[in-house]
Parts: structure tokens; sequence; C-alpha cells
């Protein structure tokens, strides 16, 4: 069979989709075995014959005790696992079973797939980004790039609209809301900032909604709308829907219950449904507000606002857009299938993109106030956000101890200088020779590749020695090298369907 | 956190540009880098004075309070938690504020540390309050 070349995955919270650039230069996207272009991120664990669904039929029916849904939400949590039949999943695992089914499905249309790349939401941190290819090689596949979803989008754009200036793709999901600012060139693409907050997408509306909901047919019934988890995911999706009739219409009526406390007709407004996402709408404000600020510019200075994710189909969102720049915001084609065809794009183009890296990374160090002689401890950034990548940079401190004979160095990520804010990601520790005074000059130098994959390298001036590290993340939720292996011919044998 | 963390280094040099801001809840002076090149120029605060060169575990060490926690902080209004006075503060200044408490917290949300993603969330929440009441 033929092998796919130029291929890209958006694995996304809500839903999935797989794309190729034909030989004609454009990209598509490839239906599933089901006919479908976007093939929903969840995941049910048949206790029956073992088989693992993926998709509309997972997303459907079944029990919701064995279903699976959002898992994209918890790849940065080295923490979470799903139980199923006493047996823990890793979201690595799970997110693993939608790719060997894009896969899968995928080579039916176009060949045998082997190199991707995948997109991955701009705020992913490190252990995400990991997590994220590591689902692919289990699945399969060579991951050759991780790509932030705004930056394939920004690319798919450009590519369709034949633009040029400074542009801001704003990228509201299923899931995580991401601002990326950018200069489009011709076929070149330089990024200047991404921003993203977790947690702040569709299904956070949907949250609201179905709250919304269950407040009305409280006041109407009597009663609770949902009693389990399994009334509960039916209400969710029938919030869903009315959130998508409320982006066309102004006014619906939603007819909703249960077996035992009877049905509600319950009248639902645009104005409604906007108020009870108003917080959540401030927060994007927020963001957008905190990315130009970021980068010393102001709306005027902005010549296009792209919009990209489903969420962006709320006149709401576009409402706020517009007045804060002062230009209507600007539909990326298809919101939901635009990141999919930039990641295939991109897997041709890599070289003419220029990212930067998305959080910054440091260590822990004392500062000392010149004025009072206070030492206080900070974050010291080695590598601020927002950098080109890919780069190496140093920074110089000086041993605080007399006879010191460890030298330990923490890996901070994160941007803010107090130290209780950042994430401790890894440690050097570089042994010394003994009866040194303080003040000895160590370099500590990070390096971010194009992957966002950090490595630090730690240098004692004096005895000429170092080492260096690549971050490791522990927790249940995360996978080692040996378990990689194990796992990746265990999911081969699994049925995916 | 802080006892495993003291026998760090002192800051020497900074090539990635200026210190990091100051935050809303961090000590209000700014670090001041021991370079040579620091040495000869007065600090940022306004100081002449030249960094000793000695070591920077003789100095004292600036111990933080430990923060409230989310159910402490929950016994407060929006305003206290975000440290906000709209008597003294006009709205720019709030906004300012605001929007520095965001930058902490957005990041915070995603932390690997669940009890910060919690804190994070709950401050989301109280910043989100200050903003439509005092900023629109």
């Amino acid at each position: 069979m033929a092998t796919a070349r130029f291929v890209g995955i958006d694995l996304g919270t809500s839903t999935s989709a797989l794309a190729y650039v034909r030989p004609d230069g454009n990209p598509e996207i490839v239906p599933n075995s089901d006919g479908e272009r976007l093939t929903p991120s969840v995941v049910y664990f048949d206790n029956f014959e073992g088989i693992k669904l993926v998709g509309s039929s997972a997303r459907d029916g079944g029990d919701p005790d064995r279903t699976v849904h959002n898992i994209k939400r918890y790849m940065d949590d080295p923490h979470y696992v799903v139980e199923i039949d006493g047996v823990k999943w890793t979201p690595t695992e799970v997110s693993a079973m939608i790719l060997s089914k894009l896969k899968r499905d995928c080579a039916k249309m176009i060949g045998e797939v082997h190199e991707v790349v995948i997109t991955v939401p701009a705020n992913f941190n490190e252990l995400a980004r990991k997590a994220t290819v590591t689902a692919g090689k289990l699945a399969g596949l060579n991951v050759t790039r991780i790509v932030n979803e705004p930056t394939a989008a920004a690319l798919y754009y450009a590519h369709s609209q034949d633009i040029s200036g400074r542009v801001m793709v704003y990228d509201l999901g299923g899931g995580t809301l991401d601002i990326t600012i950018l200069e489009i060139d011709g076929d070149n693409i330089d990024i200047l900032l991404s921003e993203g907050a977790r947690h702040l997408g569709g299904a956070n509306f949907d949250e609201s909604l179905l709250e919304m909901l269950a407040e009305e047919y409280r006041k109407k019934n009597n009663a609770e709308l949902f009693l389990d988890e399994r009334q509960r995911r039916r209400c969710l999706a029938l919030g869903e829907d009315a959130k998508k009739m409320l982006s066309k219409l102004q006014k619906i009526t939603e007819t909703i219950g249960n077996e035992s406390d009877g049905i509600a007709r319950i009248d639902l407004t645009r104005d409604m449904f906007e108020a009870a996402i108003s917080r959540l709408l401030t927060r994007t404000v927020m963001l957008v507000e905190q990315a130009l600020e970021s980068i010393a510019l102001t709306p005027p200075d902005i010549d296009h606002v792209v919009l990209v994710g489903g969420s962006t189909r709320i006149p709401k969102v576009r409402e706020l857009l517009e007045k804060h720049f002062g230009k209507p915001p600007i539909s990326c084609g298809n919101v939901d299938e635009c990141v999919a065809l930039g990641a295939a794009l991109f897997a041709q183009r890599a070289r003419r993109v220029s990212e930067v890296c998305n959080h910054s990374y440091g260590t822990l160090a004392l500062f000392e106030d010149a004025r009072t002689g206070e030492v206080r401890l900070g974050n010291s950034i080695v590598i601020p956000k927002n950098t080109p990548i890919p780069c190496a940079m140093s920074q110089t401190y000086m041993t605080s101890e007399d006879n010191e004979e460890l030298i330990e160095v923490q890996i901070t990520q994160g941007e803010d200088p107090d130290p209780r804010y950042v994430d401790i990601v890894g440690k050097i520790s570089l042994e010394v020779p003994p009866g040194r005074p303080a003040g000895c000059e160590v370099t500590v130098t990070y390096s971010y590749d194009e992957n966002q994959r950090v490595r630090a390298q730690i240098y004692d001036a004096a005895s000429g020695l170092r080492k260096d590290v690549a971050i490791e993340y522990k927790g249940e939720g995360v996978l080692n090298e040996e378990d990689i292996l194990r796992k990746s011919s265990f999911l081969k044998q699994l049925k995916i369907a | 956190m802080f006892d495993r963390i003291r026998r760090l280094f002192s800051g020497k040099s900074s090539p990635v540009g200026t210190p990091p801001p100051t935050s809303p809840v961090a000590p209000a002076r700014q670090p001041v880098n021991r370079s040579s090149e620091s040495q000869t120029k007065p600090s940022p605060d306004g100081s002449s004075k030249p960094v000793a060169d000695k070591s920077a575990a003789a100095k004292p060490v600036q111990e933080k309070a430990e923060p409230p926690s989310v159910a402490e902080l929950k016994t407060r209004s929006p305003e206290s938690v975000c440290g906000i006075d709209p008597k003294t503060m006009d709205r720019e200044q709030i906004r300012k504020r605001l929007a520095e408490l965001y930058r902490r917290h957005n990041q915070a949300a995603s932390s690997l540390n669940e009890d910060l993603r919690n804190e994070a969330e709950f401050m989301l929440d109280a910043i989100v309050t200050c903003r439509n009441k005092y900023v629109g």
C-alpha cells in the first residue's frame, strides 16, 4: 500500500481530525470509516468483547462509567489515570487509541500513515507535549513535529486567503483558548507570541448552559434534572445542541427531563445564554489584553483577527472581539477543520514557520537587594517565554555557601518571579571538589528545540565539570521508556473500532 | 519549600534582559543582579550603594509568610482577595492590578501542582468578579 506524505492530526478535546496534502498542494480532511470528517475524541471501553470504541459510537451510547470524554484536558496532569475494570489507563494511552482509530481509518483512504505532525494547544506545557508525542508513538506513528494549534490554523489561513500582515489568531476550541500573534509575509510565518488559558472553551460553556437548564428545571418541576452521570451526560448533550441553536436563533424551547420527575419545556434566549457564559467571556478578553500588552501592541496594530475553533461561532464572541479591535474578526473558513488542514501544510512547510517557546524556563536563585542587603528567593528566568526557537540561552550564577560539594539546579517552568507560582520540573545535581569558597561561578544553559522540548546543562567553571539532562516527569499518569515499549505492543493487540 | 531550595545560587547576571517585574504579592523590592556591570551602577530602586561581593548566605534571607489557603480566601471578599480598594484606586489602577493577577493565576491554572491549580481557579473567579464590577 502507498504511504501518505504530509499528514497532520488535530488531536482535539472534543473532536479530532486527520488531513493530508493532496498532490495539487492543497490540504484535505480524510473522513473516518464512519464517514465523518471529525471524529469525536471519546473512547468507550466495552466489557463484553474487549473492544475500544472511538468516535461517535462511543459518544452516543453506552455506560458513562466506561466512556472517557475530554481526555486531552488531563494530558498535563502527571497523576491523572482512568480506571476501568481495575485497569488504569493514562491520558497518553487513551489518546493513543484515538490516534490509532484515525490512523487505521485513514490508511484505507490515503495509504499507510507513518509520519505525522500533531497539533497541541499553545499553552500545553512540556509534560503534555511529551505525552502527545508518546501517544503517537503508542499508536505506531512517528511524530515528526508538534505544532501549536493556532500556528497550524494561521498557516491554513495564509494558504487559503493569500494575505499578509500582523494577525491575531483567536482559537476558542472545545477545551482551551489560545491567542497567537504572528506576522505573515507570503509563505513565511513568524510567530511573535502565544498565550493560552486552560479549561476555557466550549466544554465550559456547555457546563454553564447545563447549570442554567438544571436551575430552570428545578423551578418548574421542583426536582433535580439529573441524578446520575448517565442522565447528566444526556442533558449535557442537549445543552450543547441548545448552545449551537442559540448561536443562530434568539430564542428556543428545550424539552428536557428525566423518567422519575417528568419533562419540562424550558424557554432559552440568547441573552440568557450570554449571561450564563459572561464570566468565561471576560476571561477570554483578559487573555487578549494580556497578549497585546506582552509585546507592547495595541488593537490598531493588528491587521486581521482570525477566528478558529467551534466556540467562535457564538455571536457574543465575535461581538466582543469586534468591539475590542474596532473591526470584525474573520472566520478561518471551516473553524473546526482548519487546525488539521494547517497541520498537514505544516508537515510540508515547517521550515517556513518560525515559532517561539511557550513557557519561560529558569532556576530558583537568591536575589540580593543592593540597598538593604536583603536576600530573597526568586525565579531567575534563563529562557523567557516567546523567545524564537530553537534556542539555547545561558545564565551565570555564584554559589552562595562555603564548602558546597553538591550544586543543585532546580529547573523551573513559568514566568512568575515568585517561586510559589512556577513549577519545578526537574533538577540537575553536580558534585564538585570540596573546600571551595562561596562565589564560584556556575553557568546554567537551557536549550529548547522545535518540538518545545527542553534540555538543561550545568557547568562549573572552577572544576570544568558539566552535566546535562532532559526533563523527566514522574507520576502515575506518566509513562517511562519501559512502559512505552510494553504498552506499544499491547496497544497494537487491542481491538479499536 | 524554602528550606529545600535555599541552597542555590545568588543571581549574578541577567543576559535575558530586564529583571522580572514586581508581582502583586511578592516583596516590593526588585532583585539586584550581582554582576560586575551592575556593581558600577545604581540599583534599580535608586540606591547608589554597590553590591558587596559577599556570599548571599551571609545576608538575611527575606522569608515570606505562607499565603492563605483557598478555604481562607473563600471567607474574604473578591476585592480583598485581589487587593483592590475602590476608594483609593481609579479604574485604570484596578485594571492593571487585575491584569497582573490574571497573568499570574492564568499561568498557575496549568500548574503541575493540583493545590495551586485549585487556588488559581478560585482567584480567576475573584478577578473576573472585580473586573466586571469595576472595569466593565
